[in-house]
């Protein structure tokens, strides 16, 4: 089989001649051309997603006062953060809630720290020999801290069942607004523009992948949690629920709060939207078969979020969603995503553009990803 | 021509059929979009009214003769349309088709007159974009 390496690929790109397609470009390619003509003609493919990440945030260090602090409690703008590390350094949680008003929270510290506003640090220690001071309160901006790295331990879910309601009662979740008897179902991802739907088998995305992150450069640091290589497949590979999973990381000072928005789901809480591309090369047919997945081959399981074991429903396609309704068990029910199909495409544009200006190059995974996992669950005692 | 009014009851005219009256007295056709009517309360309608100008005139009488509270809704759902990503969580919950994605997914789309004030779409925003001014406000 003819393939290609990344090497080649980073040569065109510096030569000008490789030739990049985002992710929707290559399936509209992908109805009329064979995975062979997509492959000798097409070098890298940009995916992108923009959806709500609660399983991310930020490791801030504030640099120290004089005298020093072992700040042991901490909270930005009324929001305790993680503080049980070293004397200044702290974890923003996206989903953590300040203390007075619960639809402000961790995600949008994130945001508004990325925006280059002003934060309220307030934190207390016991003091000690090393770090006398016991108190302090002052405001912080990207610019005053030292460092501000994002690590997410969970994002851009290969793919994520559809969410629907069949109680009585509305319910209030992390998949939106669900009105009861199946009235409305919620979706998430990009469907055939989601980064790890478009390389099902993670054969180029690995450790040490190089990825757009909230408008900065940043990296695939490890596979995410709740990384599950064991979910059924359809005839493209496709999972048919929530799969693999990718921790993210990168500079945040160096991003831009149009990709990165802090989110609040009514009665659940706090959430961040995060803006992840990741381009994959055409390396061989195989790729350019996975690429050219079209929204109608990318199938999903619909959830009933109404009891609190989630049943299955049934199944439906990215392409039905999109159109609005789908229908289940002879029940039309109507549709709508929680995740920004039109910053998705945004940020797969401005990757391809990246990629053509030189300003991007591809990346060698260090090393693979687990294969053959499961998940594991929590038993309860009593 | 048609109107929108939110219109309130004193408890003790819950009794009379008012909507009803309107109706057949003065030949308007009346769409309630919302209510909160139960016994002992002030009770709460949000409707639209259609007909002849002067008819609606003589009934809007009538309700001031009743002592009937009355106010045209005027403005109505705001939707900060500049800070929104077009996600489409609001779209989900619109039943009356004011908010919609428009084919490609790239813009939220909002239809005033279509809108049936049910407020639903406000919690359903995560950015909480959406809400109703002071004089649409279902109170």
């Amino acid at each position: 089989m003819k393939k290609k390496t990344i090497e080649e690929i980073n040569r065109k790109i510096s030569e000008g001649t490789a030739v990049v397609l985002t992710a929707e470009e290559v399936s509209l390619l992908g109805k009329t051309k064979s995975p062979e003509e997509i492959f000798n003609r097409v070098d890298v493919v940009t995916t992108a997603t923009f959806g709500p990440m609660c399983s991310s945030g930020v490791f801030i260090n504030f640099g120290h006062s004089s005298p020093a602090i072992r700040m042991e409690e901490i909270t930005l703008n009324d929001v305790p953060v993680y503080a049980g590390i070293a004397a200044v350094d702290a974890y923003i949680g996206a989903t953590s809630e300040s203390v007075f008003n619960k639809k402000y929270g961790g995600g949008h510290i994130i945001e508004e720290l990325i925006a280059g506003k002003e934060i309220r640090l307030k934190a207390r220690g016991k003091g000690t020999d090393c770090y006398p001071k016991r108190e302090i309160e002052t405001s912080i901006t990207k610019d005053s801290v030292n460092e501000i790295i994002m690590f997410n331990p969970r994002n851009a879910y290969q793919n994520y069942p559809v969410a629907t309601n069949a109680s009585d009662k509305t319910k209030y979740t992390y998949m939106g607004t669900l009105l009861p008897g199946c009235a409305n179902a919620n979706y998430s991802t990009s469907g055939e523009l989601s980064p790890l739907l478009n390389d099902p088998k993670l054969r180029s995305i690995g450790i040490g992948t190089r990825i757009f992150l909230g408008g900065a450069q940043g990296y695939v640091a490890w596979n995410g949690t709740q990384f599950n290589t064991s979910k059924p497949r359809n005839e493209f590979d496709i999972p048919l629920s929530n799969a693999a999973t990718l921790a993210v990381t990168g500079n945040a000072k160096e991003m831009s709060a149009e990709y990165i928005k802090a989110a609040y789901y009514e009665k659940y809480g706090v959430s961040l939207f995060v803006g992840i591309g990741i381009p994959i090369p055409v390396l061989d047919v195989d790729m350019a078969k996975a690429v050219s997945i079209r929204n109608e081959q990318i199938e999903t399981t619909i959830y009933d979020y109404g009891d609190p074991a989630h049943p299955a429903l049934g199944t439906t396609n990215y392409a039905e969603l999109q159109k609005g309704e789908i229908s289940l068990n002879g029940l039309k029910v109507k549709t709508a995503p929680l995740s920004s199909l039109k910053k998705a495409r945004e940020i797969a544009g401005k990757l391809k553009k990246q990629i053509l200006d030189k300003e991007f190059y591809l990346t060698e995974p260090v090393n693979i990803f687990p294969e053959n996992t499961s998940l594991n669950s929590l038993k309860q005692l009593i | 021509m048609n109107t929108r009014y939110s219109i309130s009851f004193p408890p003790e005219k819950i009794k009379k059929p008012i909507i009803s009256e309107l109706i057949r007295n003065f030949s308007l056709e009346i769409n309630i979009l919302n209510a909160d009517v139960s016994s002992g309360k002030t009770g709460k309608l949000v409707v639209e009214i259609f007909g002849k100008e002067q008819n609606l005139l003589n009934g809007l009488s009538f309700l001031n003769e009743e002592g009937i509270f009355y106010r045209q809704i005027q403005k109505e759902l705001i939707v900060n349309i500049n800070d929104c990503i077009a996600c489409g969580s609001c779209t989900g919950v619109c039943f009356s088709g004011a908010l919609k994605m428009s084919e490609t997914f790239n813009v939220l789309e909002l239809n005033s007159s279509l809108c049936v004030l049910c407020g639903i779409c406000i919690k359903a925003c995560p950015l909480q974009l959406i809400s109703l001014n002071s004089n649409g406000k279902i109170v």
